[in-house]
């Protein structure tokens, strides 16, 4: 276990650096900042001012090396556009990110598990088309244009939710709806599937048998082995839903690390868009970890 | 060349007979047709449509579709500066389809190259390619595509190559996966023993044998990675206004959301329609052909 653990960890190590070496090479390869932040009549001194101040003037590996050392003790420079350390402007945001994928999650879960077990309970029944229709409509509708229709709906028709925003909580429903929505689809498939196995098993028979009272053997005995692949998949899909978010909180305005990705990108503002985007990977990449310890520790099959 | 045959004829006859046909008659029908249709708008926009796609006219601002307006000229309405939204659509499915096809025969190429070649040598080849793979799927895949289209700059082949960029990691995986358990066959074994180099085996005993789940693949992906382009344009990174692509056209209709909600509804029923159909049919292919795919 300590082996595959070490192993595993050196490994997500090396993905995270090539990251950093690519993210790295595009953000030099988007054009000059400079020429973006300084007036159209700014002179040559000025111009070598703001080259200094960036770091800009020193060759590109140093300014990699730069940039890799600081980046490892949490220190993405600062901002061009907002003129701040990095890491605050990510501090500040990431946690209203997180907020909402853990709401989204939290939906998907809620609607989505009983929603995926009565499905296999009663295959081919009405909560059977109920999920085939989610998980279609799930892998097929834009995120923003479900934003679109859901802020019509919501927001301008029945007036019950605000269009934009995160003040209240009732703003965090529609993007988390909407973000919740794609893995609701993913969550609906698996567990139907896996419950269908689950119920044709050896347990669940002998359970029966036993007399164990029918609701007891599906939300008990069958649900808990089901999950396990659902339990992963959530995990794997919480990188995605922070990908997700890019889309979504562009749309709802919601100040989070995605909507903060996009105006870093758009204003090519290098040290922002190093630092969200290596965050942003290392976030995946050690949910990606956790899920793989989590499924060892969950499932006694699998021993590394 | 006469392995290769031999491949195919041997996977034909390991099927029951009559199994295509069978499969054939499952095809879903209306997913089908709509594909066709779209297609047919992607080759033909002319011949479908009489309206210029381009041609604004005040007058005609924010048109409601013929069934609120009962103006039989305006189909599906017009948007924001008056252009007929139907014409839109059916010229924008060049973009959309166009830019789904050439990314996946890039991305989907390159992923089969490198899938094959981790898979068969293994050892470094595998954890370089692997590493690489790992990474890119690391990248939120909107963000680094979005930074690409920054980077290169709008127009329709950057964003191919985009898209491309993005896909072919997920190409090799699922390739190299299949790889790891051909090569175990005898006959992979075999062929080697005869004396067989790496590159012929690969070519003419691995290849064939990883080919349906490449166009399995292939087929499940049109559907993402037009909602991918989509996204694109819809963030202002795709192809650059007046060209009509749905995405962004989606985006322009943001603001007429209140007294014009069809500017975005249609082009955004025109995606979630494509791509519908692109995953239905992609469900019955992997179902005919490679059915090992099914994840649930």
């Amino acid at each position: 276990m300590v082996r595959f653990l070490a192993f595993r960890i050196g490994q997500s190590l090396i993905t995270l650096a090539a990251v950093a070496v690519a993210i790295f090479t595009l953000a030099r390869l988007s054009g000059d900042p400079l020429s973006l932040m300084l007036p159209i009549n700014a002179d040559q001194a000025q111009f070598k001012a703001v080259q200094e101040s960036l770091g800009l003037d020193k060759p590109v590996p140093v300014q990699f090396a730069l940039f890799l050392s600081h980046a490892a003790i949490g220190d993405f420079g600062t901002s061009i556009k907002g003129n701040r350390p990095v890491s605050q402007m990510i501090a500040e945001r990431l946690p209203r990110s997180l907020l909402l994928a853990l709401f989204a999650t939290a939906i998907t879960v809620v609607f989505g598990v009983p929603l995926g077990v009565m499905a296999a309970v009663h295959k081919e029944g009405t909560f059977d088309v109920a999920a085939r229709i989610v998980a279609f409509l799930g892998q097929s509708l834009p995120s923003f244009f479900l934003a679109i229709i859901l802020i019509r709906i919501f927001a301008i028709d029945l007036r019950l939710l605000p269009v934009i925003g995160s003040d209240t909580p009732q703003s965090y429903i529609l993007p988390a709806v909407t973000l919740g929505w794609f893995i609701m689809a993913g969550v609906v498939r698996l567990l139907r599937s896996s419950m269908l196995e689950v119920l044709d098993s050896e347990y669940v028979k002998l359970a029966r048998l036993k007399g164990v009272a029918e609701p007891m053997v599906i939300w008990k005995h069958a649900l808990r082995n089901a999950l396990l692949p659902v339990i992963t998949f959530l995990g794997f899909m919480l990188g995605t839903i922070v990908a997700a978010a890019v889309v979504v909180e562009t749309v709802f305005a919601w100040p989070g690390i995605g909507s903060l990705a996009y105006e870093a990108v758009l204003a090519r503002d290098y040290p922002l868009m190093q630092g969200v985007i290596v965050i942003w990977a290392a976030l995946i990449i050690v949910i990606n970890l956790a899920v793989d310890m989590a499924y060892a520790y969950l499932d006694p099959r699998i021993r590394y | 060349m006469a392995g290769l045959t031999e491949q195919l004829t041997s996977a034909a006859e390991a099927r029951p007979e009559g199994a295509f046909r069978d499969h054939l008659r499952r095809l879903p029908w209306i997913p089908a047709v709509l594909i066709v249709a779209f297609l047919a708008a992607a080759f033909f926009p002319e011949l479908l449509t009489s309206h210029d796609p381009l041609q604004s006219s005040l007058a005609k601002r924010n048109v409601p579709p013929a069934w609120v307006s009962g103006d039989p000229e305006y189909l599906l309405g017009a948007d924001q500066l008056g252009r007929d939204l139907l014409s839109r659509i059916i010229y924008g499915a060049r973009i959309s389809l166009g830019a789904a096809a050439g990314a996946i025969l890039m991305g989907g190429v390159v992923g089969l190259a490198l899938g094959v070649l981790a898979g068969y040598l293994g050892r470094g080849t595998d954890a370089v390619i692997m590493r690489a793979v790992d990474a890119m799927m690391a990248f939120p895949t909107i963000l680094l595509a979005l930074l690409l289209a920054v980077v290169m700059g709008p127009s329709f082949w950057n964003i191919i190559i985009v898209l491309a960029l993005v896909l072919w990691a997920r190409f090799a995986r699922i390739i190299r996966a299949e790889v790891l358990s051909v090569k175990e066959r005898d006959f992979v074994a075999l062929a080697r023993v005869a004396g067989a180099s790496p590159l012929r085996v690969m070519l003419v005993h691995i290849f064939p044998n990883v080919v349906n789940t490449f166009i399995v693949m292939a087929t499940l992906d049109v559907g993402w990675v037009i909602l991918v382009e989509a996204s694109l344009s819809f963030l202002g990174a795709g192809i650059p206004p007046p060209t009509p692509a749905w995405g962004s056209m989606v985006a322009a209709g943001r603001q007429y959301l209140e007294s014009a909600p069809w500017v975005s509804f249609v082009p955004g029923v025109a995606i979630m329609l494509v791509v519908l159909s692109f995953n239905l049919l992609g469900d019955w292919l992997r179902d005919a052909l490679d059915p090992k795919l099914r994840q649930g």
